[in-house]
């Protein structure tokens, strides 16, 4: 029946074919692998989602492969991950043996030199995930902790910390979280009335704005307090 | 921990249908094979209808499975044996060369070995 459906001349049909269920694959697989960015991710997982990739890609290409040997491998992977993870999740020495430990680089003003050999990480590769996280002078860092993702997290000291508005004694006035009501010209109506706003309140705020209708939005963002930002549609000539 | 049972179970799973798969295709191949014995031993006694008949009939029962066995094997090794059999089926059509006509139906005997082979978890295979 399927022989039928795509005689052996229809190559190219068939590599589209393919490359959709696998695609589809790698979909399902990384989302299930979470959502964190490929930079948090840790080395298992980064090595992972790089195999997988690859696997599906060898099948993709050559169609005297069966799909099913990209298919196995990749459900095999995830099912270990997840095993894995579930694993570190509930045993904290699992978790340390497969991502290691955090390592304090930088504690109290002075470099660490040992954890630094130990994690190879040069003083110049220290200096510039400092500086790019807006420290140039390693005296002014209480703890640096370098995370098992390879992140490094950067701990000022007391007297370099900027100071907050509990410190200064101010009272600062609470800020909602601004949520998308209208999108390149398209009102958000489940965004709009999880607000709690409904459809008058916002064309009192577009009228505000000598707007009339939400297609003359590109964006607008709004707030439980009711604080709004608009950007209107540039007019094209 | 429902997670855990899940991976847990699909990897139980897919191991369960790979067992399933090399026993499945251990029965095809042996019976193919005994098949093709059967045709050599019926050639060398110069019985070509028979011999046709019985590699006709194996070359049928290999293209029943042809869509089983292209999902799970590689199609090369499958094409392979495909022209094998077209090979032999000519060679016993023309019924003038006994010796070529065995080293054809030899050649697929062995292809098919190896196509268990593959796939068995030995560890000649793993490593």
């Amino acid at each position: 029946m399927i022989e039928h459906l795509f005689p052996r001349g229809d190559f190219l049909f068939v590599v589209l074919i393919r490359t959709v269920l696998l695609y589809l694959m790698i979909i399902v697989g990384l989302r299930l692998l979470g959502k964190r960015q490929l930079g948090e991710l840790e080395p298992t997982e980064l090595t992972l989602t790089l195999i997988i990739a690859d696997l599906a890609s060898v099948p993709m290409q050559d169609n005297g492969i069966p799909l099913l040997c990209g298919v196995i491998p990749i459900l095999t992977l995830l099912c270990c991950a997840t095993i894995l993870s579930v694993c570190s999740a509930r045993f904290i020495r699992f978790r340390t043996l497969l991502c290691g430990r955090p390592s304090i680089v930088i504690r109290q003003g002075k470099v660490v030199e040992e954890e630094l050999r130990k994690n190879r990480l040069t003083v110049d590769e220290l200096l510039e995930e400092l500086r790019i996280q807006g420290y140039t002078d390693p005296a002014a860092i209480q703890f640096a902790v370098l995370e098992t993702n390879g992140q490094l997290s950067v701990l000022p000291q007391p007297w370099a910390k900027p100071a907050t508005a509990g410190q200064l004694s101010l009272t600062a006035p609470p800020a909602g979280l601004p949520v998308l009501v209208i999108s390149d010209g398209r009102l958000l109506h489940h965004n709009l009335h999880s607000l709690g706003f409904e459809g008058r309140w916002l064309q009192k705020q577009l009228d505000k704005l000598g707007l009339s209708s939400p297609s003359q939005v590109f964006l607008l963002t709004a707030d439980q307090e009711g604080n709004t930002y608009c950007v209107p549609k540039e007019v094209r000539r | 921990m429902k997670r855990l049972w899940i991976s847990l179970a699909l990897l139980g799973l897919l191991s369960a249908l790979s067992a399933v798969h090399i026993h499945a295709l251990g029965r095809v191949t042996d019976a193919l094979s005994q098949q093709l014995s059967q045709a050599q031993e019926q050639v060398r006694s110069q019985q070509w209808d028979q011999a046709q008949a019985t590699t006709q009939s194996a070359y049928d029962r290999w293209e029943d499975c042809a869509l089983y066995l292209h999902a799970t094997l590689p199609h090369e090794d499958i094409d392979s044996i495909h022209s094998g059999y077209l090979e032999a089926l000519s060679y016993l059509s023309a019924q003038e060369d006994p010796s070529e006509c065995c080293a054809v139906l030899a050649r697929i005997i062995n292809e098919m070995h190896l196509l268990l082979d593959e796939e068995l978890p030995t560890l000649h295979n793993i490593f």
